[in-house]
């Protein structure tokens, strides 16, 4: 029988066109999830159709494989109920669990059967002509088996069997979608998770698909291996395929258990009660009179006022609905969970618990949230339908837009008790830590209510669903078109395919750009524009919704977009062309304010402008210019208008040997030069390249080798418009802690290396040769003159007359000389009288301050007011490194510092003279009990402070192993600070995470691994290995005697170049042969 | 009070013709429509209902035109379908309340009272509290009822009322009909002809779409008076018969095969002269049909 059955099922479904569908579909996904994983390994050897990528994918399983098992799955044995077959099939000679097991293995086979379209997809990558042909491998057969048959299959055997354990203890089709759903769930929360903190065994064990265990097992795999392994079943991998596999098993045990053909054709409502309740025909009753006469009202009036009586009655009977309070309850326990327990936003542990921490569960959950939203939205305006009630309820004399409205309205309501639910949460986890401090209603209310990504981003959703239901008049085809819009919206940005939010229905920009100290800033303004275009839109869904609602039988297409058809009202119609009208009016709005005034250009684009930039300028880096040696500058900063007023007067050192008789200048977007005189005589513009934004300037008369040239510069800067997001912040001026470089505001000399492609694998796709080196090699003469932290200036003095608005104040480098207000502004005065790296950043903010002095040196610490968590930790750390520095490394330091925190759009830290910035997110609100967290406040401010002592004393060389000397080193000192400061096993834990962080980076990196030697500064490399091998080395050379060898290095050098390989050749003697295979094999 | 049917043709997209240019006037009481499965009653209801549009042809209902005026109908409209579901999660009270407000029925009082009292008349007022998805086939047709009757309708549409109904309350459900019948068009459509017969003043039977026949039910019996015999005969004798007379149905009775013919004169000694009854009629229009099909 077991045969017949499975027979039977199998061809069924695969002589059903629409297994065609199910192929196309799950190829296609294939092929994009490779590409899209592609495209996050940069890694310039890896293959497009390497087995990592393959193994990746097999375990995410892709969301179309989700929605066809969930879709194909169920029904398989839900049918008997659906067409009520079971009535007659179930009385046939058959054995019951025979009958079961048969169905079940019948839905396993044809999902795994369907699936191999996704392997399918996968293996025939290299003929879509997604890539060169040396971009492919052989197709890697044997590993795409392998993984179908360890990380596929017995995924589709938990689906399955949850699905079957759902549908024999509940009858219901929709508890089987449930299960998958929430499964589905489950194992993002677990992906969310592994992605804001580390990789924990519970996550790794936790996650259904193996996801998180795979990924990070392809981690620690070199490229190599990622291109032809085969990945190893061991460890917490193979614990989790055991562990799923059991429960897998569990499941299928208790469906086996409990199904019976008696309890599956059991009526879905109290067993039994349809006949009991049946026995009141025969009692004997009361003869009723005729009902009473009824006053009937039908004005518009009576039909508004139903509106809102019928979405209650809409909306408690979505509540009811068990699912709901499931759901509900599996918010309030994943909110909870994630807040309490998995928090991990910074760079070692937990924060305290800040508002913006707790509504950033509606991004970790809201795709979830929507789908389901969805769905429900797609079933209640549908219900009159499966409900088989709409003969009933069509006939009644209610106008459509009544009945479709209170829909939508219950549905909106719902969506709002769900973001509620995450509200209340919230607070609950705030109060419970003790934090009523920290509850910001109003970022509650625009995170959570509003359309950043919140209930009226769930709204809009509804609309659009509202809008599918009217088009198709199929409830099914409205939750796949529905879902599959979200859901390739979502994978779409996610891949990189789209990266303007106007693309994306109901995303506005900014959405996950909150910064405790700078908020929303433009984009709260940006995202009212957006917002407002997508209600117009929405709108429109609504009214062309009602217009098309079906209503009684199936109409012709003629007569339901006629405009006769009375659905909607004239005034409706009109309402309806005048949003689409006023949509296509915002957007050319949106527009202008983002493409028109040049605030977004596509990566594709910026690559192209960056090779042709490199194409046809890297002439310059061979012709010799003038650089900075002296700056005085006069800077107003206007935040409330993101702009900038300045006057710059500058000496540019010309040490060439022949004089220079062009000046390039690369000027930063968004700047208008007022005025620009050399030697009181105005600059004109031999050719002004505006895509690239480089000018060259004739000299006008000859100047001799060293010649001073003293250059004027009036300008303005102002940001207008909106960007997309974070990654474009245009930090330098922002309405609450702006943060630049002074290359922000003036030019940059001769040809800029900051624009150049380095990832090996795009430059190949602009045409560009491939690197061998981000950096210049130490032989290169140029280059080693130039000075790392500042290529074009030599060192040089100057002084900064700065101003902002009131409160704020200013970030700036050099000793502070005034400072007063004036006319509603505040006026500060630094001065840099030694010569100094040019490394200059400037910046205001909204700061509270707090004073540390020791031993002559005094410390003020500039924070936001809201982040008083952590000073003491920080004064007492920076009295602590201070005295280190001196007594340990016998340094010297200047005797004003300051530490700005900074919002975290840029790098996580600076050092530059007399000040450093740490951002916001690196322990200015972190939990710092915990010897971890303490540990990571301590070393990282230790770091910067060395810097401060080292860039002091060291020109470090603008060649390969510069940031050895510039972040390695301060890196491993502070190192040795820790260790004598809060002992070995807080120096362990960073040690560790500087190894965790270096081994998932290194495997990632887009460019082929130097040695350290010629490290040529990649953000993961020096300050992790960097750091390691250094400390390392000291150990092996002895704390005291590497000081004095970095003491005579820096002796012998003074006023000169350093470079790495100088000072490690002093070092090396002292080296173990481990070590030196550190800094010389990559 | 007058129902107007003119001239309404229906074809669906698969050809079938649903209804063939059906003309009927309906007045005040209770009118019989009776056809076989799939000859077009629950489109022709539907139609009326505002539920399907016709390709040609109007309906009015006291001027009110079905098809520009749908809103108007659904005003004055009680419709039973013959197939329906109900809301699973909710009870039958809590769901005739909300059609009561959306018959527009303002007053929740007077919709507590009608509701009530409507529970009462379709003796589901014990169980007016349970969820509707426990409730039997049986209940949920009275639930049916119930809500059709709400709003004192002038134009009660119910399409085959008694399916599932025990034989007490179809009694009790005629009964009610036939109150209603006194003042509004009440339009029954069934197949099972009795029904009609002890019901109707006034009838219609369709067949393919058709309108095959339309009158008083004993006005259609009278005209056969005489004419019609049965006889008990052997069941392997039946294709003889067919070959002789013109039989319009067969039964049996005690065991033996009857079967009853239409003749202007006794056909031979073993038929005997029959009262005709609404039945024979009906089989007689059947009969016709399909032998014009089959010619």
């Amino acid at each position: 029988m077991i045969a017949d059955i499975l027979r039977f099922e199998i061809k069924k479904r695969f002589t059903h066109w629409s297994i065609l569908l199910l192929y196309a579909l799950l190829i296609f996904q294939g092929v994009w999830y490779t590409i899209g994983e592609y495209g996050r390994n940069v890694n310039e050897g890896l293959l497009m159709n390497a087995p990592s990528l393959f193994y990746k994918n097999l375990a995410a399983g892709g969301l179309l494989m989700m929605i066809i098992v969930a879709v194909i799955t169920g029904p398989v044995l839900y049918r008997e109920i659906r067409h009520q077959t079971g009535q007659w099939l179930f009385t046939q000679p058959i054995a019951e669990k025979a009958f079961l097991l048969s169905r079940f293995l019948a839905a396993y086979l044809i999902n795994a059967l369907v699936a191999l379209g996704y392997v399918l997809g996968m293996a025939l990558l290299p003929y879509f002509g997604v890539g060169e042909a040396h971009r492919f491998g052989a197709i890697p057969w044997g590993q795409l088996l392998h993984g179908y048959f360890f990380i596929l299959l017995p995924n589709l055997l938990l689906l399955t069997s949850l699905v079957f354990v759902a549908l024999v203890y509940t009858r219901k089709i929709t508890a089987s979608y449930l299960a998958v759903i929430i499964t589905v769930i489950l194992f993002l929360l677990m992906y969310g998770a592994a992605g804001t903190g580390s990789i924990s065994p519970v996550l790794q064990l936790a996650d259904p698909f193996s996801y998180i265990a795979v990924d990070h097992t392809i981690d620690l795999m070199p490229v190599e291996l990622r291109n032809t392994g085969y990945l190893p079943f061991s460890g917490y991998l193979l614990y989790n395929r055991l562990l799923w596999l059991a429960i897998s098993a569990g499941l299928i045990f208790l469906t086996y258990r409990k199904f019976s053909f008696q309890s599956f054709l059991q009526p879905k409502g109290k067993k039994g009660k349809g006949e009991n309740l049946d026995a009141t025909a025969t009692q004997t009753v009361r003869l009723a009179s005729s009902p009473p006469k009824v006053k009937r009202s039908f004005r518009s009036i009576d039909f508004i006022k139903k509106l809102w009586s019928l979405s209650v009655l809409e909306l408690k009977n979505v509540v009811r609905i068990p699912s709901f309070k499931v759901i509900i309850a599996l918010v309030i326990i994943m909110n909870l969970m994630q807040n309490l327990l998995w928090n991990a936003s910074v760079y070692l542990g937990p924060t305290h618990a800040l508002t913006t921490v707790m509504t950033n569960f509606r991004m970790t959950f809201g795709v979830f949230v929507i789908i389901l939203l969805m769905v429900w939205a797609g079933e209640l305006f549908f219900k009159d339908r499966s409900a088989k009630f709409w003969q009933i309820a069509d006939a009644l004399p209610i106008p459509v837009w009544t009945v479709a409205l209170s829909r939508f309205i219950a549905i909106s309501l719902v969506a709002l008790m769900i973001v509620l639910t995450f509200m209340l949460t919230g607070i609950v986890v705030q109060v419970m830590k003790g934090e009523t401090a920290l509850i910001d209603f109003s970022l509650y209310a625009y995170d959570l209510l509003g359309y950043n990504w919140g209930w009226l981003t769930y709204v809009l959703q509804i609309a659009l669903v509202f809008f599918i239901a009217g088009l198709t008049r199929n409830r099914i085809l409205t939750h796949i078109i529905a879902c599959g819009i979200f859901i390739l919206t979502i994978m779409a940005f996610d891949l990189g395919l789209m990266e303007q939010a106007i693309y994306g229905y109901a995303v506005v920009p900014g959405m996950e750009d909150w910064s405790e100290i700078n908020g929303y800033g433009m984009w709260i303004s940006a995202a009212g524009w957006y917002f407002g275009m997508w209600a117009l839109l929405a709108l429109a869904f609504v009214l062309a919704g009602i217009w098309m609602w079906q209503r009684g039988s199936q109409k012709k297409w003629s007569s339901v977009f006629s405009v006769k058809n009375r659905q909607l009202a004239w005034g409706g119609k009109l309402a309806l062309v005048l949003a689409l009208l006023g949509f296509a009016f915002v957007r050319m709005h949106i527009t202008e304010e983002v493409n028109g005034k040049g605030n977004f250009t596509a990566s594709d684009q910026e690559d192209l402008e960056r090779a042709a930039y490199e194409k046809q300028y890297a002439h310059l880096k061979n012709i010799f210019q003038p650089q900075y040696q002296h700056l005085d500058l006069i800077l107003d900063f206007y935040p409330n208008e993101r702009s900038a007023n300045y006057r710059a007067s500058i000496q540019l050192q010309n040490d060439t040997i022949t004089g220079t008789d062009t000046l390039y200048l690369n000027w930063p977007e968004f700047t208008t030069v007022e005025e620009l005189k050399l030697q009181d005589q105005r600059l004109v513009a031999s050719w002004n390249d505006e895509e690239h934004n480089i000018t060259a300037y004739a000299i006008p008369f000859s100047h001799q080798k060293e010649a001073l040239l003293e250059l004027t510069l009036t300008a303005r800067k102002t940001y207008d418009g909106y960007t997309q997001g974070g990654q474009n912040a245009q930090a330098d001026l922002l309405f609450n802690g702006s943060f630049g470089s002074l290359k922000d505001f003036l030019f940059t000399i001769g040809y800029d290396e900051g624009k150049e492609l380095t990832e090996n694998r795009i430059r190949e796709d602009y045409g560009l040769p491939k690197l061998s080196s981000r950096m210049a090699s130490i032989e290169e003469e140029k280059a080693f003159r130039q000075d790392r932290l500042a290529p074009d200036a030599v060192w040089g003095s100057g002084s900064l007359l700065l101003s902002t608005t009131l409160p704020q104040k200013m970030i700036a480098p050099g000793t502070l000389v005034n400072n007063w207000t004036e006319g509603g502004r505040r006026f500060t005065q630094y001065e840099m009288a030694d010569p100094r790296s040019f490394n200059w950043f400037v910046g205001s903010a909204h700061y509270e301050k707090e004073v540390a002095n020791t031993q002559g040196t005094s410390l003020d610490i500039y924070y936001d007011a809201k982040h008083a968590f952590n000073i003491d930790v920080y004064k007492k750390a920076g009295q602590q490194s201070i005295a280190f520095i001196r007594d340990n490394l016998g340094g010297r330091l200047p005797d004003e510092l300051r530490l700005y925190e900074i919002p975290y759009y840029q790098h996580s830290f600076y050092s530059f003279p007399n000040a450093m910035a740490i951002s916001e997110k690196e322990g200015w609100y972190a939990l710092s009990d915990a010897l971890p967290e303490k540990a990571y406040l301590y070393q990282s401010l230790a770091a910067q402070l060395i810097k401060q002592w080292l860039y002091g004393e060291m020109r470090i060389a603008n060649v390969q192993g510069a940031d050895m000397l510039a972040v390695a080193l301060p890196e491993a000192l502070a190192l040795l600070f820790l260790k004598q400061e809060l002992g070995e096993e807080s120096t362990e834990i960073i040690l560790q995470k500087k190894q965790e962080n270096y081994a998932k980076q290194t495997n990632n990196a887009a460019n082929q691994e130097p040695p350290l030697l010629f490290a040529d500064g990649t953000d993961y490399l020096e300050i992790n290995k960097g750091a390691i091998a250094l400390y390392r080395a000291i150990a092996d050379v002895g704390q005291k005697r590497f000081t004095q060898i970095l003491h005579a290095f820096l002796q012998d050098k003074k006023g000169n170049p350093c470079d790495f390989r100088s000072f490690y050749n002093r070092l090396r003697p002292h080296l173990s042969k481990e070590t030196s295979r550190l800094f010389e094999n990559a | 009070m007058l129902l107007e049917i003119k001239n309404l043709s229906k074809t669906y997209p698969n050809e079938v013709k649903a209804l063939q240019n059906i003309s009927l006037k309906i007045g005040k009481g209770m009118f019989g429509l009776l056809g076989q499965n799939g000859a077009g009653k629950s489109t022709l209801m539907r139609t009326i209902a505002t539920l399907q549009e016709a390709d040609s042809g109007g309906v009015t209902f006291n001027g009110i035109d079905v098809f520009t005026q749908p809103q108007e109908i659904r005003k004055v409209l009680g419709y039973l379908p013959q197939e329906f579901g109900v809301y699973p999660n909710v009870s039958a009270e809590e769901l005739l309340l909300h059609i009561a407000n959306l018959k527009g029925i303002g007053s929740k009082a007077e919709r507590r009272e009608s509701v009530a009292a409507l529970l009462h008349k379709v003796n589901l007022y014990p169980v007016r509290k349970k969820r509707l998805d426990s409730y039997s086939g049986g209940m949920k047709q009275r639930f049916g009822i119930a809500q059709a009757l709400l709003g004192h309708p002038q134009l009660i549409i119910v399409d085959e009322p008694t399916a599932g109904l025990d034989p007490m309350e179809r009694n009790r459900f005629y009964n009610l009909l036939s109150e209603l019948g006194e003042n509004t068009v009440v339009i029954l459509s069934t197949h099972i002809v009795e029904d009609v017969s002890t019901l109707c003043n006034n009838m219609a039977v369709i067949g393919n779409g058709r309108l095959l026949l339309q009158g008083q039910p004993d006005e259609v019996v009278r005209a056969l008076n005489g004419r019609v015999y049965e006889a008990p005969i052997d069941k392997a004798a039946l294709p003889a018969y067919q070959a002789k007379y013109n039989i319009i149905s067969q039964r049996f009775f005690m065991g033996r095969m009857m079967i009853t013919v239409l003749a202007d004169d006794r056909p031979g000694y073993e038929f005997s002269l029959k009262s005709p009854t609404l039945e024979d009629a009906y089989f007689q229009l059947l009969s016709n049909q399909q032998k014009a099909v089959a010619v």
